[in-house]
């Protein structure tokens, strides 16, 4: 994706004015946003492991747990917050022909930024509780830039079809509250019923964070190549479909942005 | 040699579908359920019909038109931000696209942040916004406020601000829509000198506005712009003067719409059968001249004598002027079966507006009319000067130097 300098100076502003809006005002700031996973996870290990009993099947769980967590909330965050984007941002559309996808972009940096930032409170946790670090944890870059062009792909779908049929952000957030226990965020896999196991690594934010945890908490983590061998060429294909449609569809939805918001 | 051509715009076409907008699902099934979900949904509005122009570099010019003219549409396909459905449009040199100020001002910064958000839209680094901060809040003029946030700005600031950012744009083309209409009186001034600089500079700047005065004084061309075609080019004030001529045609026609009935008194022995002005689609300059012919028929042959009176208003009210033969000691007008009255003006002296005409017959000075009509006709003057107020007085002006 090449930007022109004008572009990347525009999107840096966003960027910011993102981050500015967001904090404003409050004395936490920032600290707010890693509030938010840290207590999930928080709450999520205390039912997990004293009430189901998952924690003692998977080693170093408390950091396989956060890890799950900051990567589902980067994917949810991103998502859901760009599927609006356009049409709030509708004045800066009817008012100036600035590349549209920007918007979606802008959103989709400031989610790495806090993705990034919440590593921290995995580390801590890693530190604290432990990890098993894989001598080829390098591939994580890779993974993410797989998580980061998903996320984009469905972005640009949802935002751009928002324009036209508003129940897409309803439909989304029914999808987001499903996909976060069709995930294994929470359970292993083998607590899953037989049938389901062969299909639920398919997912790919479920391969992407499999894989995640297999380079960063535990080696015994699940994941689509042990399960599903070769077809675990399928999640990554199918985040190329997704981004490649995303990008095409909202080249050309986009020409009409400025009539329709 | 040819002079070069900064912007070419080539039978540009426009359809707008008004059900295209946001939809739910429900207004979809709605629409499959009536079969009329065609390709657009409903039937389109047409805005601009097939527009070319084209402007040379370096020319200042004024585009008019009434509201819902199509001409703001225009403007935004130059600026890309709508695609044309046909025709092209070729631009040669920097042009920002943006047709309003402030684009992307977010109320809850402050100004300063703001400055670098709508200047990073015109283009601007942080690094060149450091370098003429200083100059943008001193044009401005909010010293004092400009750590505020923006949403505790008055309306006036909010555009000063916005305005003075703009003018910092570095690009050959400028396009411009209706910035004038604020800010007050001094401030005006300050935005006017910079459309000076900005023409002494060569900029190629294209000025949508509904204010001649602007067209009259900055432009060196216009064009006019009527239910999406161009239907006049030329010079400014021909241009302004035509666009001024369709405004009153339509103010014209609705005010004939609403006037139903004609208030008629009098005792009907002599009644006005006809009565006619000079005028061409009953509009007028001032200065020009006017007459109006009034035709009466004898219905009683007890009435020998009659006066004839007509009088002026302004359609907002005021008595403007009032004639009648007795006053102007004309002699005692012989009261015929039928005949004509004309009565002319040399040099009209109304100003701007639009203008009202009673008439009367009276029987010698009885003071009950034969026959009265109020607003028997209406006329629009026109002033290319836009002086001001109803009535143009002849004067001198002395200045002791």
């Amino acid at each position: 994706m090449i930007l022109s300098k004008k572009d990347r100076v525009i999107l840096r502003e966003m960027v910011v004015t993102d981050f500015k809006l967001r904090y404003q005002d409050s004395v936490l700031g920032y600290l707010w946003s890693l509030a938010r996973p840290i207590l999930m996870f928080g709450v999520l290990y205390v039912v997990f492991v004293y009430v189901f009993g998952v924690g003692d099947t998977i080693e170093n769980y408390p950091t396989y747990l956060l890890l799950g967590i900051v990567t589902w909330t980067f994917f949810t965050e991103m998502t859901q917050r760009s599927v609006s984007v356009i049409v709030e941002r509708g004045d800066l559309i009817r008012k100036i022909a600035l590349p549209r996808h920007l918007l979606v972009l802008a959103v989709s940096v400031a989610a790495t930024i806090n993705f990034f930032l919440s590593l921290v409170a995995v580390f801590i946790a890693a530190v604290l509780s432990g990890a098993d670090v894989s001598r080829y944890a390098g591939l994580g870059i890779f993974l993410f830039a797989e998580l980061y062009f998903l996320s984009l792909g469905v972005s640009l779908i949802l935002s751009a079809v928002y324009v036209k049929l508003r129940d897409v952000s309803y439909l989304w957030d029914i999808t987001v509250q499903a996909g976060f226990y069709a995930t294994p965020i929470l359970y292993p896999i083998s607590k899953v019923p037989l049938f389901f196991q062969d299909y639920i690594l398919l997912n790919p934010v479920a391969q992407i964070m499999q894989d995640l945890r297999y380079l960063f908490v535990t080696q015994g983590a699940d994941t689509v190549w042990k399960t599903n061998g070769i077809y675990g060429l399928f999640p990554v294909a199918l985040v190329v479909l997704i981004f490649v449609t995303g990008w095409i569809y909202f080249g050309r939805a986009q020409k009409m942005f400025a009539e329709r918001v | 040699m040819a002079k070069k051509i900064a912007i070419e715009v080539k039978n540009v076409r426009k359809t707008f579908y008004p059900n295209v907008g946001s939809s739910t699902v429900k207004n979809l099934l709605l629409d499959v359920a009536k079969k009329k979900h065609t390709k657009h949904g409903s039937e389109g509005h047409e805005v601009l019909k097939g527009v070319s122009l084209t402007v040379e570099d370096g020319e200042f010019l004024g585009i008019v038109g009434r509201n819902g003219s199509g001409k703001s549409t225009l403007l935004k396909i130059l600026a890309s931000i709508y695609k044309p459905d046909k025709g092209s449009i070729a631009i040669h040199g920097s042009l920002i696209p943006f047709i309003e100020l402030g684009v992307g001002f977010n109320p809850q910064l402050s100004g300063h942040d703001n400055i670098y958000l709508n200047g990073a839209m015109l283009g601007f680094s942080r690094k060149e916004i450091d370098k003429m901060y200083d100059e943008i809040v001193a044009f401005a003029e909010l010293q004092d406020s400009i750590h505020e946030k923006l949403k505790n700005y008055s309306s006036g600031m909010q555009v000063r601000l916005a305005f003075s950012i703009a003018v910092k744009a570095d690009s050959d083309i400028l396009l411009l829509d209706e910035v004038l209409a604020v800010g007050d009186e001094s401030f005006q001034q300050k935005c006017l000198r910079e459309f000076r600089r900005f023409k002494s500079e060569k900029k190629t700047i294209i000025l949508v506005t509904h204010s001649m005065d602007y067209i009259e004084k900055f432009c060196d061309r216009a064009i006019l712009i009527h239910d999406g075609e161009v239907i006049d080019e030329g010079k400014p004030e021909d241009v302004a003067f035509h666009y001024k001529k369709i405004n009153v045609e339509n103010t014209a026609k609705t005010a004939a719409d609403n006037e139903v009935t004609n208030k008629e008194t009098g005792n009907r022995k002599v009644l006005v059968t006809d009565m006619k002005m000079s005028a061409v689609d009953n509009i007028l300059q001032t200065g020009d001249k006017i007459q109006f012919t009034i035709d009466y028929q004898k219905h009683s042959p007890d009435v020998t004598h009659m006066n004839v009176a007509l009088g002026i208003y302004h359609v907002e009210g005021p008595y403007v002027t009032g004639v009648d033969t007795v006053t102007d000691k004309v002699k005692t007008i012989k009261v015929k079966d039928s005949g004509r009255i004309v009565l002319g003006f040399d040099e009209l002296n109304l100003l701007g507006g639009e203008y009202l005409v009673n008439v009367a017959l009276f029987e010698d000075d009885r003071e009950d009319p034969l026959h009265f009509i109020r607003s028997i006709c209406q006329f629009n003057v026109v002033d290319r000067d836009n002086r001001r107020g109803l009535v143009y007085m002849p004067h001198k002006w002395r200045i002791n130097e």
